[in-house]
């Protein structure tokens, strides 16, 4: 059984290394769940997270380790930290958000939907992704010329019988890697609303505005060379709106007019 | 009587500028801002007076509405502050 499970996460190449008495049970649970990311080139990665199931190591250390009696646990804790590293490998070099991407399959046409945690990204993926290329459902990366690069990690499905995410097989729920080079063609920034009733609705919103909102939900902003140069070249003649919804379903009205509706 | 108010801008990570507005990005943070704002901003390189910040902002805008001009920049000074976007010289 292998104790190491390559990846490419946002183009960083990160090695998911399994120690402990459930080597075994751990990668057979994280090696169809990482599928998409699975990196081929028979490299060593310089990035590394150990992953201990069972034995005395236990929690989210400073060293890099993760471990738990609880594999459900042990699979969010491993996905917050190999997005950490994704992360801070491009600091300085990709614009990064908190943001769910889906694309066109034979265009690269892609929405980025940007959204705190917790507030819809995942949902969104899930609803709208099938029949479309899944980019992300946690952070969308994007390089000088806007094309993205993909981050098809597992779905971290908030359930609430679970204290833990449940962390899913894109494929088990029918996504599918983007064929082509993604780019992004429209942003959207998401206020999911309980209390919303009727029909979803864009709010377009001026440069500024854009800005404005994406701010926050970016990482490393201010680590880029002139930040706000670049989301200005990003935004230009791209449609950016603020959706207003209840339901991530009522949102595929508006993907015909955003990325193309061919799925 | 002069003010001993004495103001000057705060670095910033990047600004844009667009129809007299400034949209400035504070560490990790972007903020517009508008009216007297951008004015103020451009002027403050340097430690200015509040006469001189008056003196400046009426050569842009004309003469403030009744007698408290000073008024409306300590107003205006006060909320830059409030953003990180000045510092101010308040012996």
């Amino acid at each position: 059984m292998p104790a190491v499970l390559p990846l490419t996460v946002l183009g960083v190449p990160v090695d998911l290394r399994f120690t402990g008495p459930r080597t075994g049970e751990a990668y057979d649970a994280f090696a169809p769940r990482w599928a998409l990311c699975h990196r081929d080139d028979g490299t060593t990665a310089e990035r590394v997270v150990t992953v201990t199931l069972g034995g005395r190591d236990r929690g989210s250390n400073e060293d890099g380790t993760i471990g738990s009696d609880d594999l459900r646990l042990l699979l969010q804790l491993a996905t917050q930290r190999v997005t950490y590293q994704a992360i801070h490998g491009n600091i300085g070099s990709l614009l990064m958000f908190h943001a769910a991407a889906v694309c066109h399959p034979e265009t690269g046409a892609s929405l980025v939907a940007i959204a705190p945690g917790g507030t819809g990204k995942t949902t969104v993926c899930r609803t709208l992704g099938r029949g479309r290329g899944y980019l992300s459902d946690e952070t969308v990366g994007v390089r000088a010329d806007n094309t993205i690069v993909p981050y098809p990690k597992p779905l971290s499905v908030r359930r609430t019988d679970w204290d833990a995410k449940d962390e899913t097989d894109p494929r088990a729920i029918g996504l599918a890697p983007a064929p082509v080079t993604p780019y992004v063609a429209a942003i959207l920034l998401l206020a999911r609303d309980d209390e919303h009733t009727g029909p979803a609705r864009l709010e377009p919103l001026d440069l500024f505005d854009a800005i404005i909102g994406m701010t926050p939900e970016t990482s490393s902003l201010s680590r880029l060379s002139r930040p706000l140069h670049r989301l200005e070249e990003l935004a230009a003649g791209l449609p950016i709106a603020r959706a207003h919804y209840k339901e991530a379903a009522t949102l595929e009205v508006f993907l015909g007019e955003l990325i193309g509706d061919d799925r | 009587m002069s003010s001993p108010v004495r103001a000057r801008r705060r670095p910033v990570t990047d600004q844009l500028e667009r129809d007299g507005e400034w949209l400035l990005l504070v560490e990790d943070r972007a903020v517009r801002v508008t009216g007297l704002a951008p004015v103020i901003l451009a002027f403050t390189d340097d430690w200015r007076t509040l006469d001189e910040l008056v003196a400046e902002l009426e050569r842009a805008f004309g003469e403030a509405p009744g007698d408290n001009a000073a008024g409306l920049v300590l107003q205006a000074l006060d909320e830059l502050a409030g953003q990180d976007l000045i510092e101010l010289d308040v012996p």
